[in-house]
């Protein structure tokens, strides 16, 4: 039964992902070409980390787009990328991440190779933090205000996403685009490398360190409407939950904990039912589920 | 509604609002220029 509604979450996520995943690159034929799409909907950001820069994408990168209009002497601060940024995450926390997001995807797949998984210390999940101030907000704002120009930094010195989609890519259909592979160049390969070695042996490595989408919807993940639920009552501490969390959370110590995907992997697990995921306080979904009796359900 | 349910809800209201804001002056055209040439900055190869 446990493993019946684990095989289900998984395949119901992956099939989530992959409708994500094709939304948001379903111009393919463009790696054929090397041409990027430039219709109406790139002006609108997707909610996961996907370069505009891909020959597939068809909506843009909230990051990139932030730092794109940051970089305007005129505008010098995005309302409408921080506005999007701050009502996604409100409503949906880091499941932006568990179902939406087509670099968590990648690193689904690549975390998937069947090789013994490692633990980060926790210390190394507030670097992604860092990452945010300091490359997607402090430097490049001071810049702009300083000196007029900013470059978007993030993506320009450590993005693998915009490597593994974006350069890598056009550099195979450019020739000329070649000569332009500077030393930044094998500095970022040698990132993206790193970050797929990574995801083989740390599920969601990146996800985990360096991603500031992840560090602007883990916070969110405090207040996000979407969010988890464990009934104490029906917890019977038996550690399943934390045993399989993908991003090494105990849904029982911190169900807001900002590094919870909602992947729902715990809920699958649990023996009791006593894990609910949704919009609501978790008794109507417990109800649904004939899982408690709703004058029983209690959150301590 | 509880505490945290509350601040969800303003900050859903609060992006809603700069959302509009942003488009109002001009910001998706920004981004569209932006996003739909290659960007050699964004890709490290700038």
């Amino acid at each position: 039964m446990a493993a019946d509604k684990v095989f289900k979450n998984r395949i119901r996520r992956k099939l989530i992902q992959i409708a994500a995943f094709g939304f948001t690159n379903c111009h393919a034929g463009n790696f054929i070409t090397g041409k990027l799409y430039n219709g109406k909907f790139k002006e609108f950001c997707t909610p996961g980390l996907n370069c505009y820069s891909c020959p597939a994408a068809t909506v843009s990168c909230p990051i990139g787009s932030l730092l794109a209009v940051t970089g305007r002497a005129d505008l010098k601060v995005s309302f409408y990328v921080w506005g999007f940024l701050l009502a996604i995450g409100a409503v949906l926390g880091r499941a932006v991440c568990g179902f939406l997001c087509p670099f968590g995807l990648i690193q689904d797949l690549l975390g998937a190779i069947p090789v013994h998984k490692f633990r980060l210390p926790k210390i190394l999940t507030y670097v992604k933090y860092a990452v945010l101030a300091l490359m997607v907000i402090i430097i490049p704002t001071v810049l702009i205000l300083a000196t007029g120009r900013t470059a978007p930094l993030y993506c320009k010195y450590i993005c693998p996403a915009g490597m593994l989609e974006g350069a890598i890519p056009l550099l195979l259909t450019h020739e000329s685009l070649r000569d332009s592979a500077s030393v930044l160049f094998w500095v970022k390969l040698a990132i993206l490398l790193a970050v797929i070695a990574g995801s083989v042996f740390v599920r969601r490595f990146f996800c985990k360190i360096g991603c500031p989408l992840g560090a602007i919807y883990g916070l969110l993940n405090k207040v996000s409407l979407y969010h988890l639920t464990v009934d104490r009552d029906k917890c019977i501490d038996c550690g399943k939950c934390a045993g399989c969390c993908p991003m090494d959370v105990d849904p029982v110590k911190a169900p807001r904990s900002a590094e919870c995907i909602r992947c729902g992997a715990c809920k699958a697990v649990c023996p009791k039912g006593a894990i609910t995921i949704g919009f609501g306080s978790g008794r109507k979904a417990a109800k649904r589920e004939g899982l408690v009796d709703m004058n029983v359900y209690s959150r301590k | 509604m509880n505490k945290r349910k509350v601040i969800g809800i303003v900050i859903l209201i609060a992006g809603i609002a700069l959302i509009a804001a942003g488009v109002f002056r001009g910001e998706l055209d920004v981004i569209l220029r932006k996003a739909a040439v290659v960007c050699m900055e964004c890709i490290g190869l700038g």
